[in-house]
């Protein structure tokens, strides 16, 4: 008996004015954005690679190990994900590499192609975000009427007269509804993804298509609630018009305002943040270097650092900028014809000296974790978390989640640049780079950074995306269950007299 | 008799549930807006512009020790005046840049045997992407302000309240009763007109109005004459744009027998052109253009400047001997002069291609009749892309100006050798700080009706046009 009210229902929508417009809507919006996001997508791509070749030819040319400290400064960077299509989250507008030293700890990511910064003043749409705004409109439209809208036909009654139970009613309602709504889901992200893979340049693996399938039943998930929301305004209301009133008043609510005014409430009325303290405290650890070298370079017997190289090179050429956050130096040297032709003391000094930058650079780091901790990413998530009352910015939070795009995935870059700086620096350890010939000079053998580690970007597997995105899944599918129940129990006491 | 059917119309509006959802939407939001300005937004923006207005004059003031000093190192920091009507018409003005750099850009330094000089670069106007606020992990996509408030809900509510006002009634019977007494149909339409516009406008004019009384109570605005003229016209353009939606749904509604058509056609009308297509012609129009990137550009202009033509015999002298020798002054103000033109070209050369593209875009979300309302209320409060141009383009008068006034008092001083861009062929007095032009960016009245007048004529052109066809459509229109 259900199927055949499902059969009904479905029949019934599928006829409807509102699936044709919705469903074309949504496929003409998803094919015309995957056209658009795929030639973005490409521009990143091409971008990244070009970066990536240009850090390896600077690389190349590289003769002693100091240049790695400050003129040619180790990078990582994270090529754009094809998921970004589907849903952009925040990839795009926090950078794809991050340059480093042994003297400094990244903190943020800087971006390699962007042409024009101000297009930032637009926003675009992906195809969660059409999903979120359109088809969660359709379910409306395909709900409010469900109920009261047959009881003023006087169809309801018919039904009812029925040996039909009411919850097969509801069930096949729903159910014909849910296949009606699927509908325009499956066959507009089809086209777009059909669009994107057109592109050369994108290829999707199998994690990636496991992501897809996580964020179509994701989508499935998220219009199913306002679908149910729908019912259950139109089992509470006796006219079609007031359910429908409520119904699009709540979306408008819900869909389009309070998620960007949760962000713009935390950003406008959140404390002003400065990272003053830090750039002055990590100025005075600074100067502590120098310092500790003076203290080092008395013991040896030396007045000054520029004393070092007195009577044992031709030329020096020392080149550094101090930042905020570190230092570095690039030192070259023409060795002259000095008394200890092993420089021993020559050595020793700059062993000590950058093993001492290394561990300045992670005191500042520790400050700087601190002051994002409290700040910048406390900030971000009570947005968060103050959003997730909206379904649509759960919906689109767990789409940018399961795509990788989201802030935690920008972190996990981060984190493994930081973890990739370490290997640099066990690389120079393992050789003894800080103390040896080849940090300031090439006479006897240029630097090997040939053998140097690259960085490799690892990517989340699709099931740790899914597992962070269980919180999110957790709640929309709560909202679903508890507006189920509501609307079966309105629906069962209803008087359909 | 119109006013009997907009009375009725108004009344039938007040006691449907969709009045009171709506009405309460509407003052809670323009709260919302009032609120979040006075509480933190507009007086920290105006204590950091304070604070860097400082900055700026205590480094003049380092800079008028000398002209030849101020000569070299350029005024400095030249930021935006933080609007005070911002709440209107926020502008995503935390995506754009804040100030326009006008400092030296470099120094430099050669040495050999015979020759020695340590130069600077001197200033020239620098376009840096620098924003307001640090915190980049919350990515601010929608700002609750006027234009927000009217260009999207406002809209929406009058979608919802027009959309039955004809197939509703002729559902209801209702219709064919009013046009069988001696009514013409015109005044009818009027009257339905009138209603509608009343029951959405009411809540409009009564939002703004709390939201403009909680900001002057707050004390930390004083709206000038100028300032009210603005609010006034923000204000008259907001109705005019009520009025187009109202003139589209009765339009809508007399095209239509069933008001579930009518609702639909309008959602539909309403999701597309005022949700999805301010945001999606945007990054379309983006990739019409192809811009060098930021990376490109940098290496670009340094190769230019790096490698201009050095006039003949450069090295031979150095200005800094003493006394200096007239023909080396006049090589490196040539070659000094030389750079500041080139960088300069190629600098202003890229910002304006970027800037193409974004009125590009502009223009072509201007297919929405919410975009192009929203630029016009933001031409009035001056923020947003508009009033950044008008910024840059401010920025860039002064930097002539700058130049001109260091030339001319170089000129009164009798002992300069007056070789413009070279430290020791100019005047080594002080300058007096009054006399430094200041850097004024206002964007007057009348130059931001001018920047608007596009938009007002598309918005005004729309609501005629739509205002006829519900007219005509109305008049064919079967009650039965």
């Amino acid at each position: 008996m259900i199927w055949r009210i499902v059969q009904k229902e479905l029949l019934g929508h599928l006829l409807t004015l509102r699936f044709a417009l919705g469903g074309l809507c949504c496929l003409a919006l998803i094919a015309s954005s995957a056209h658009v996001l795929t030639r973005q997508f490409e521009g990143r791509l091409e971008a990244h690679r070009s970066a990536v070749t240009d850090y390896e030819g600077r690389l190349q040319k590289v003769k002693v190990y100091s240049e790695l400290g400050q003129d040619v400064r180790p990078e990582a960077h994270r090529p754009p994900g094809p998921l970004s299509i589907l849903c952009g989250g925040v990839e795009g507008d926090l950078g794809d590499y991050v340059v480093f030293g042994h003297g400094y700890v990244p903190f943020e990511a800087a971006s390699s192609g962007s042409d024009n910064p101000y297009l930032g003043i637009f926003s675009s749409v992906d195809f969660v975000a059409v999903f979120q705004v359109v088809l969660s409109l359709l379910a409306l439209l395909f709900a409010y009427d469900a109920v009261c809208g047959e009881q003023e036909d006087g169809t309801l009654k018919l039904t009812l007269a029925g040996a039909v139970p009411r919850s097969s009613v509801l069930l096949g309602k729903y159910a014909g509804a849910m296949l009606a709504l699927s509908l325009p889901l499956l066959v507009s992200l089809g086209v777009g993804l059909l669009v994107a893979t057109w592109s050369e340049y994108v290829s999707l693996n199998g994690s990636d298509w496991a992501r897809v399938g996580s964020i179509l039943v994701g989508s499935l998930i998220y219009l199913s609630l306002f679908y149910l929301a729908g019912l259950l305004c139109s089992c509470a209301f006796d006219r079609s018009a007031s359910a429908l009133a409520l119904c699009l008043f709540a979306w408008v609510v819900a869909v389009l305002i309070y998620p960007g005014a949760v962000v713009f409430g935390v950003d406008r009325l959140g404390p002003t943040l400065s990272d003053q303290s830090v750039k002055e405290a990590a100025r005075t650890f600074i100067q502590e270097i120098d310092k500790k070298v003076k203290v080092f370079l008395t013991s040896r017997g030396v007045s000054d650092r520029w004393q070092v190289w007195s009577g044992a090179a031709k030329s020096t050429s020392v080149r550094s900028e101090d930042s905020d956050s570190g230092t570095g130096e690039t030192v070259k040297v023409t060795v002259g014809s000095a008394k200890d032709p092993d420089l021993k003391l020559q050595r020793d000094h700059y062993r000590f000296m950058e093993s001492l930058r290394v561990e300045i650079a992670d005191q500042i780091w520790q400050l700087r974790r601190d002051y994002l901790e409290g700040g910048p990413l406390r900030q971000a998530r009570l947005s968060r978390n103050l959003s997730r009352l909206s379904p649509a910015a759960v919906y689109g939070d767990l789409a940018a989640v399961l795509a990788g795009t989201d802030l935690g995935a920008h972190h996990r870059f981060l984190d493994q640049a930081r973890a990739y700086r370490r290997e640099v620096i066990q690389y120079f350890r393992d050789r003894d780079a800080f103390g040896s010939r080849a940090w300031f000079t090439d006479d006897r053998g240029k630097a090997d950074v040939a053998g140097m580690p690259r960085f490799r970007w690892r990517p989340e597997t699709a099931g740790e995306a899914v597992r962070r995105g269980w919180g999110d899944l957790a709640i929309l599918a709560g909202w679903n269950g508890a507006l189920f129940w509501v609307a079966y129990i309105l629906f069962a006491k209803r008087s359909v007299a | 008799m119109i006013w009997r059917i907009a009375q009725r119309e108004l009344a039938g509006n007040l006691l449907t549930l969709r009045f009171p959802l709506a009405a309460g939407l509407i003052v809670g939001l323009f709260l919302v807006n009032a609120l979040v300005f006075v509480g933190a937004d507009y007086r920290e923006r105006t204590g950091a512009y304070a604070k860097q207005m400082a900055q700026v004059q205590e480094r003049l003031r380092k800079s008028a020790s000398n002209l030849n000093k101020l000569a070299v190192e350029g005024p400095g920091m030249l930021y935006k005046r933080p609007s005070p009507l911002s709440f209107a018409a926020g502008g995503r003005e935390k995506a754009l840049p804040i100030a326009v750099d006008a400092s030296r850009r470099g120094g430099w330094g050669w040495a050999d045997q015979k020759f020695s000089y340590n130069w600077t670069d001197p200033w020239a106007l620098k376009y840096p992407y620098q924003l307001y606020k640090s915190n980049t992990l919350l990515r601010v996509f929608l700002e609750i302000d006027w234009a927000f408030i009217i260009g999207v809900v406002i809209s929406f509510v009058a979608i919802a309240f027009t959309y039955d006002a004809v197939c509703g009634e002729r559902e209801a019977g209702t219709l064919r009763l009013t046009l069988s007494a001696p009514v013409p149909r015109d005044v009818v339409l009027l009257g339905k007109w009138v209603g509608a516009f009343l029951s959405v406008a009411l809540p409009m004019i009564l939002g703004m109005a709390l939201s403009l009384l909680i900001v002057l109570l707050s004390g930390q605005v004083e709206l000038s004459a100028e300032e009210w003229a603005r609010t006034g016209l923000i204000g008259m353009f907001s109705l005019v744009y009520v009025a187009l939606f109202i003139s589209l749904g009765l339009f809508v509604s007399a095209r239509c027998r069933r008001s579930a058509t009518s609702l639909l056609t309008l959602l539909f009308i309403w999701v597309v052109s005022v949700v999805l297509v301010p945001n999606t012609l945007g990054s379309v129009a983006a990739g019409l253009a192809k811009i060098p990137s930021g990376r490109v550009f940098n290496q670009q202009v340094k190769q230019a400047v790096e490698g201009r033509t050095q006039p003949g015999g450069l090295y031979d002298a150095s200005p800094s001997e003493s006394p200096p020798r007239r023909e080396a002054l006049d090589r490196w103000a040539r070659y000094l002069n030389d750079g500041v033109a080139i960088f300069s070209r190629i600098t202003d050369a890229h910002l304006d291609s970027q800037f193409r593209q974004i009125e590009k875009a502009r223009m072509l979300m201007r297919l929405s009749p919410a975009a192009v309302y929203q630029y016009a209320a933001e031409a009035l409060a001056g923020t947003g892309f508009g009033r950044h141009r008008a910024f840059i383009e401010a920025a860039r008068r002064y930097r002539d100006q700058v130049s001109e006034f260091i030339k001319a008092a170089d000129r009164r001083d009798p002992e300069s050798q007056h070789i413009y861009l070279v430290k020791e062929g100019l005047s080594n007095k002080p300058v007096n700080i009054q006399e430094i032009p200041p850097f004024t960016d206002r964007v007057s009245l009348g130059g931001a009706v001018v920047q608007m007048s596009l938009d007002a004529v598309i918005l005004l052109t729309l609501c005629v046009l739509f205002f006829a066809c519900a007219y005509f459509s109305f008049l064919r229109y079967d009650p039965r």
